[in-house]
């Protein structure tokens, strides 16, 4: 089978995770998460939350630079001090492929390549171009391995070409350069995608292969994926939160029951996404706590939220979209044309 | 007449698509880079009608990039729009406006970059 063509694969080894689990107080992600790391001018480079799937697929997940896990994990504002509820994984890296095209035979080439790899995935995010990848360090290699035999990258031809010159390249040190503060953040724009389904569901290890299974079903059923997140669950369980549209509700379903019999997989329906990306959004801190804090403020309920490169995705319910995007276009600032 | 062809060079994917797509949609093919060294290894195998290009970039950043290809005269020609969030905000940096225009660039937009700008900006090259 014809590999599928992709852009690139960028790899940022150097991360930690902190994950905290059932977090599902309404409207507290900014009280708990964002607010004190932004306090503290914490850039999150990968966030991950998910609320809707009741409490045993509820939790949130960030990656910062692998110096702060330990005072990142501090920071959190554990609702009753239940420190149980918090964990700290210090030696991850994230992978990212990239443009998906919302693409759900790429989605499912990523899960398949996982599942093959036989690694603990630690999380997972979207953003409107690119697919990330949470991984312990010691599995990249394999990983990166069977993303090779799925798709094809421009600049290397091989897993082992990849391996040989990436650490060669010359990368960004982290050195900062310039940094600016804004008063009003300033954005490319706000946008939405209704008529949507909120997807849910706990995955066991040995199931994954048969998630990207289902994903590719999907993908002949011409359907796209706007928005995909997941974060370590109970046990070794990583729960999944994804969008597809409303019309495909049942196929989705079947499918699903298909492939992940006995899974407990829960639907909420008449959901939005909405889709926020600016310039250095994955360089600086803060970003995420402000679109986080409005949208609490303006009483909106995150679903499920993914903060991953240059963007942040939020699902919310459909009824709250006008209030949420007017809410948003009065906290940052969104470019006008030039006359 | 053949669709005009902007290669598109940014290190944010996100950005790439963003941008790609508002150009699309009025009628332009449009190529991707990924950084300085893709975007020049994509112009050594096709020529684009215009280049919009990313100054804070991994491998070679876009100051550099520009710069090369307006002392080569095979490429000289070749309209840059320079990008970048930096210029306007901090007035003393490593990457300033002045940079960008020593660079001999021949358009220089702000980001985050509107869509009728960035189109308005790219069709002045062409009428």
């Amino acid at each position: 089978m014809a590999k599928i063509r992709l852009g690139g694969l960028k790899l940022w080894d150097g991360a930690a995770q902190v994950v905290l689990s059932s977090a599902c107080e309404t409207h507290r992600l900014a009280e708990i998460v964002s607010g004190p790391l932004a306090a503290e001018k914490i850039n999150i480079a990968l966030l991950t939350h998910v609320a809707a799937g009741g409490e045993s697929l509820c939790g949130t997940a960030l990656c910062v630079t692998r110096a702060l896990g330990a005072s990142c994990s501090s920071l959190l504002r554990v609702p009753g001090g239940e420190l149980d509820r918090l964990r700290l994984q210090p030696d991850v890296s994230t992978v990212s492929i990239f443009p998906h095209d919302q693409r759900l035979e790429i989605f499912g080439g990523v899960l398949l390549a996982m599942a093959e790899a036989g690694v603990e995935v630690r999380g997972l995010a979207t953003s409107p171009s690119t697919i990330v990848s949470v991984l312990p360090d010691r599995a990249v290699s394999r990983v990166v391995d069977r993303l090779f035999g799925c798709f094809a990258f421009p600049d290397f031809d091989t897993a082992a070409d990849w391996q040989g010159r990436w650490r060669r390249l010359e990368r960004p040190s982290g050195e900062i350069v310039a940094s600016y503060e804004e008063k009003v953040i300033r954005i490319y724009g706000v946008v939405e995608e209704a008529d949507l389904d909120l997807w849910s569901l706990l995955v066991l290890p040995p199931s994954l292969g048969e998630l990207g299974a289902a994903m590719a079903m999907f993908a002949r059923f011409g359907l796209k994926l706007p928005f995909l997140v997941a974060l370590p669950g109970p046990g070794e369980g990583l729960i999944f939160a994804f969008c597809m549209a409303t019309v495909a509700g049942e196929e989705v379903e079947r499918v699903l029951a298909a492939h992940l019999p006995g899974s407990s997989v829960r639907r909420r329906s008449r959901v939005g996404a909405l889709f926020l990306h600016g310039p250095h959004f994955g360089d600086r801190y803060g970003i995420a706590n402000a679109l986080i804090g409005t949208l609490e403020q303006s009483d909106t309920e995150i679903l499920a939220l993914g903060c991953a490169v240059s963007s942040i995705s939020v699902v919310i319910n459909a009824e709250d979209i006008p209030a949420a995007t007017g809410a948003l276009e009065t906290a940052f600032s969104i470019p006008r044309a030039r006359d | 007449m053949a669709r005009r062809y902007v290669l598109v060079v940014d290190d944010d994917p996100d950005l790439v698509e963003t941008v790609a797509l508002m150009l699309e949609s009025k009628g332009y093919e449009v190529g991707k880079a990924y950084d300085g060294v893709e975007g020049e290894e994509s112009i050594k195998r096709r020529r684009p009608d215009l280049l919009v290009l990313d100054v804070m970039m991994p491998r070679k950043h876009g100051y550099k990039l520009c710069a090369e290809l307006k002392a080569n005269k095979a490429t000289r020609d070749i309209p840059v729009i320079l990008l970048t969030a930096v210029g306007d905000a901090v007035p003393s940096t490593t990457y300033t406006h002045a940079d960008g225009k020593a660079t001999e660039a021949d358009e220089y937009i702000p980001k985050p970059v509107d869509a009728k700008t960035l189109v308005q900006t790219v069709e002045s090259f062409f009428t």
